[in-house]
């Protein structure tokens, strides 16, 4: 029963408060890319990423009966996350996932390798303009796919706070693209 | 609308919302505005490509037999609540013209059952209140908790 790629997070959560152990273990997979990234972000280094992703996920699993489903589930886990991250990170000042998450970009075509290294440059300029705490919204939205408000809800800030920065990184973005179509 | 407009407004719109009829309108008719906007989204699904990173779940999965089970709990705030509602029912069932009704009619006699059902329904109350909080009465009384293993 815990190995459906198609039944919903809340689910395989009442599965989980049920007994069924494994089920979390599906849980861990669908979302353990966003955690690391998050620990990427802020600890720079893979193992202290891979360790504070295991922490995280263990907090979900001792916690997980305080998850009432007012939220996606992707966004309480966020939230443990960040508040993970932000209380453990604090002597780290800057978030810069890309310095360490590993992506092979051998078999992408050379135009394409051109297009994600502009915007790699572009979105990292963005958030290293940034204290941690705001660059990663930036990543939570244009990596994360996240909407404005469940990056509110899992950091706390303000909706408008996240669009203003997210805003001017879309404005970094545009300016690369641009000199990416100039140069192509 | 100019591109300028454009670019500036779609850059305020979240991704992936309804545009405004306005924006949706250039968008349809601006060719150089169109691909601008194709390519932005394409940068960015290059940019979300996933990366090799380690496997969590095999490492999490072995720390779960270690740790405490989860389970959905009422909070104390609710069993307070539940346990005011069911003294308040005792205290205000013999002020109700109900009750003086009864006894008219059938005297003392069911006074036994009543009192029974009282101490049962106490009675499971009490045993549920501590079930489900053993945890937190075993911390009251002083006994150390076992630290989850990792």
């Amino acid at each position: 029963m815990t190995e459906a790629p198609g039944v919903p997070d809340e689910v395989l959560v009442a599965q989980v408060l049920d007994g069924q152990a494994a089920a979390f273990g599906e849980l861990t997979r669908r979302h353990q890319r966003r955690v690391l990234r998050i620990g990427y972000g802020f600890f720079r280094n893979p193992e202290d990423a891979a360790d504070f992703a295991q922490d995280v996920m263990i907090k979900a699993y001792t916690a997980l009966a305080t998850f009432r489903g007012a939220a996606k589930f992707s966004t309480w886990l966020t939230r443990i996350a960040y508040n993970t991250a932000i209380n453990e990170a604090r002597r780290k000042p800057r978030y810069d996932p890309l310095e360490v998450d590993p992506v092979d970009t051998r078999e992408l075509a050379p135009e394409d390798r051109h297009i994600r290294e502009e915007t790699v440059a572009a979105l990292r300029k963005a958030m290293g303009d940034l204290p941690q705490k705001y660059a990663v919204c930036l990543d939570m939205y244009f990596y994360l796919g996240m909407k404005y408000g469940e990056i509110s809800e899992a950091t706390g800030f303000p909706v408008n706070t996240i669009k203003s920065h997210v805003f001017r990184a879309k404005r970094e973005l545009r300016a690369a693209l641009g000199a990416a179509e100039v140069d192509a | 609308m100019n591109c300028e407009v454009f670019e500036e407004r779609y850059d305020r719109a979240e991704d992936g919302a309804k545009l405004s009829p306005a924006l949706a309108l250039h968008l349809a008719r601006c060719p150089r505005c169109a691909a601008r906007v194709d390519l932005r989204r394409r940068a960015l699904e290059l940019y979300r490509l996933p990366g090799t990173g380690p496997d969590i779940a095999s490492r999490v999965l072995a720390a779960l037999p270690f740790l405490p089970r989860p389970h959905r709990s009422v909070s104390l705030r609710d069993w307070i609540l539940a346990g005011l509602a069911l003294s308040a029912s005792v205290i205000l069932v013999p002020a109700q013209r109900v009750f003086s009704l009864v006894i008219e009619e059938y005297g003392n006699r069911w006074m036994l059952p009543f009192v029974l059902v009282f101490g049962l329904a106490v009675s499971v109350f009490g045993a549920l209140f501590i079930g489900t909080h053993m945890d937190e009465l075993s911390g009251l009384v002083g006994r150390p908790r076992e630290k989850p293993a990792r």
